[in-house]
């Protein structure tokens, strides 16, 4: 795994060696998620979330898929400033979502503070890809059908309950 | 010192249209440049320093007119555009004062005074509770800057930072001081003031690396200190410039890349392609992202996606720019060009 970057940054470096690190992990300690980080200047992340989501495919019907891309990277001015349309890319076409464009790659997941933890942003991506949150205002949605259909359809949401990180599972047994 | 050229960023605003008379006056400035994206709204009558003439005109280009009226031997330059879209040659000068009434302005600003050598004074105003506040920097080694105070977290500077883009509502970040045509003089007046102490060389009793705070509501002056934070997020770092006589519609990227090696405008991204958040239209373009680009049909900020820009042009990795000129990828004589180990001012054919 290569994290070359132009950036010589100590602070900025260090930073980058967290966030994978924590990333890996993260990854390591979820079905639902991988990771994989690709040789660029600075360094691309593409998440792979094996989640239930919602798609809405040319004959106009709202289905379920289980396969999401979501490129995310982080500028070498990332801990100084951030731009949430900058850092993130939707590889996945026809999510339907009221977060996310149909026409464009674009994914918002709301303001973003400058040094956000790639954990803490793959952790937004996952709530709304599985419409644990989503944004029900018409006015600042990517895609306001989805955001109509939503309020219209609160009983299929959310469409996957399961905890991103894999919970431990007890399996002592104890003597009544 | 003599013949000065001060750099004032938000010129035209609720501070800057006061303090611009008092510069003039002063005998030691000769070149004044100044920085404003805005125009004058008919709102600006009650807490600015202009007429109703002025309703309508460029900010920057308004106050160069009337100071040329007070002083016409001054050398006025007025930039019309965000002060971090100004090539940063440009903007050499003595001092830059900040007006400015954004933190994501003054963090701009701040980089840029640091990657010039150049000190700075910077003042806000606080409207609603009749607070004038007033910082010097030096970029110095072990001198703090702006960001060495700010704070991370939820409720810190950094997420305070304004961003221009929230989903579709196409948010332009815009938050006004509140603060009366008094507060603004008042600030423009204390802000004057400590120029002519920097003008007049005066190290010892100057204003560098503090902070003047006057609560004109309590009628109370206080003093802070401020030092470097050494986990502060910005480098510190200053540039040695070297010139670099190329006419920007002259040379394509290619020969620019065969001579740097690579190619960075610190402080903005090659952009291939931008894609407005409201309507989903997507515009083809190869160039630099600046100045900010609206939508032709909905006139909402376009937007670049994730992956859809670049930091650095290098071979391999600039196919869609390798045979537009300098000036089409929107490099303007004054940038500064880095390769990473040296910082080349674009200064024109010789």
């Amino acid at each position: 795994m290569s994290n070359r970057t132009h950036n010589s940054d100590p602070v900025f470096q260090r930073f980058l060696e967290r966030q994978f690190e924590e990333g890996t992990a993260l990854a390591q300690s979820s079905d639902l998620l991988d990771l994989s980080i690709l040789p660029a200047a600075p360094p691309h992340v593409v998440a792979e979330f094996h989640c239930t989501g919602l798609v809405r495919k040319g004959d106009g019907e709202v289905t379920e898929a289980n396969q999401f891309h979501v490129g995310i990277w982080f500028p070498s001015d990332y801990l100084r400033r951030a731009d949430t349309f900058q850092i993130l890319r939707l590889f996945t076409p026809d999510v339907w979502h009221p977060n996310v464009s149909r026409e464009l790659p674009l994914i918002c997941v709301g303001r973003l503070t400058p040094g956000t933890p790639l954990v803490d942003i793959v952790y937004q991506v996952f709530d709304m890809l599985t419409y644990q949150k989503y944004n029900p205002r018409e006015y600042d949605a990517l895609n306001k059908a989805a955001c109509q259909w939503a309020r219209g359809h609160q009983d299929r949401l959310p469409v996957d309950r399961r905890p991103l990180k894999r919970q431990p599972l007890s399996l002592e047994v104890r003597p009544l | 010192m003599n013949a000065l050229h001060i750099v004032v960023a938000g010129a035209g605003g609720n501070t800057g249209s006061h303090l611009l008379p008092h510069l003039a006056r002063l005998n030691a400035v000769r070149r004044l440049t100044l920085v404003d994206p805005d125009v004058y709204e008919t709102g600006n009558l009650g807490v600015q320093n202009i007429d109703a003439l002025d309703v309508g005109r460029a900010k920057a280009a308004a106050q160069a007119e009337k100071l040329l009226r007070i002083r016409e031997d001054l050398e006025v330059t007025a930039f019309e555009e965000r002060i971090e879209d100004v090539p940063r040659g440009l903007l050499r000068c003595d001092l830059f004062v900040s007006c400015l009434d954004s933190r994501r302005a003054r963090q701009h600003l701040n980089e840029i005074a640091w990657r010039l050598g150049t000190p700075w004074i910077d003042c806000g105003v606080l409207g609603s509770q009749g607070l004038v506040r007033v910082n010097a920097y030096v970029t110095e080694d072990d001198a703090p800057c702006l960001e060495c105070s700010w704070s991370a977290g939820k409720g810190g500077d950094y997420s305070l930072l304004e961003q221009e883009y929230l989903c579709a509502a196409g948010y332009d970040a815009d938050f006004p001081s509140m603060a009366s045509s008094a507060l603004g003089g008042l600030a423009a007046s204390l802000l004057a003031i400590e120029i002519e102490k920097f003008l007049q060389g005066d190290g010892a009793n100057g204003l560098a690396s503090r902070q003047l705070v006057f609560d004109a509501g309590h009628r109370v002056i206080q003093l802070t200190a401020e030092r470097r934070n050494p986990w502060c997020r910005f480098d510190h770092r200053t540039w040695t410039l070297e010139p670099l006589p190329w006419n920007p519609a002259a040379v394509t990227v290619r020969e620019a890349l065969s001579v740097l090696g690579s190619l960075q405008v610190d402080g903005h991204h090659f952009v291939s392609e931008l894609v407005c958040p409201g309507c989903g239209a997507r515009r083809n373009v190869a160039r630099l992202n600046r100045p900010l680009a609206r939508c032709a049909a909905c006139k909402r900020r376009m937007v670049t996606a994730g992956f859809g820009s670049i930091e650095r042009l290098e071979h391999g990795f600039a196919g869609l720019f390798l045979y537009r000129t300098l000036a089409e990828a929107g490099i303007r004589e004054g940038d500064i060009l880095s390769n990473g180990s040296c910082h080349r001012l674009v200064a024109g054919a010789a």
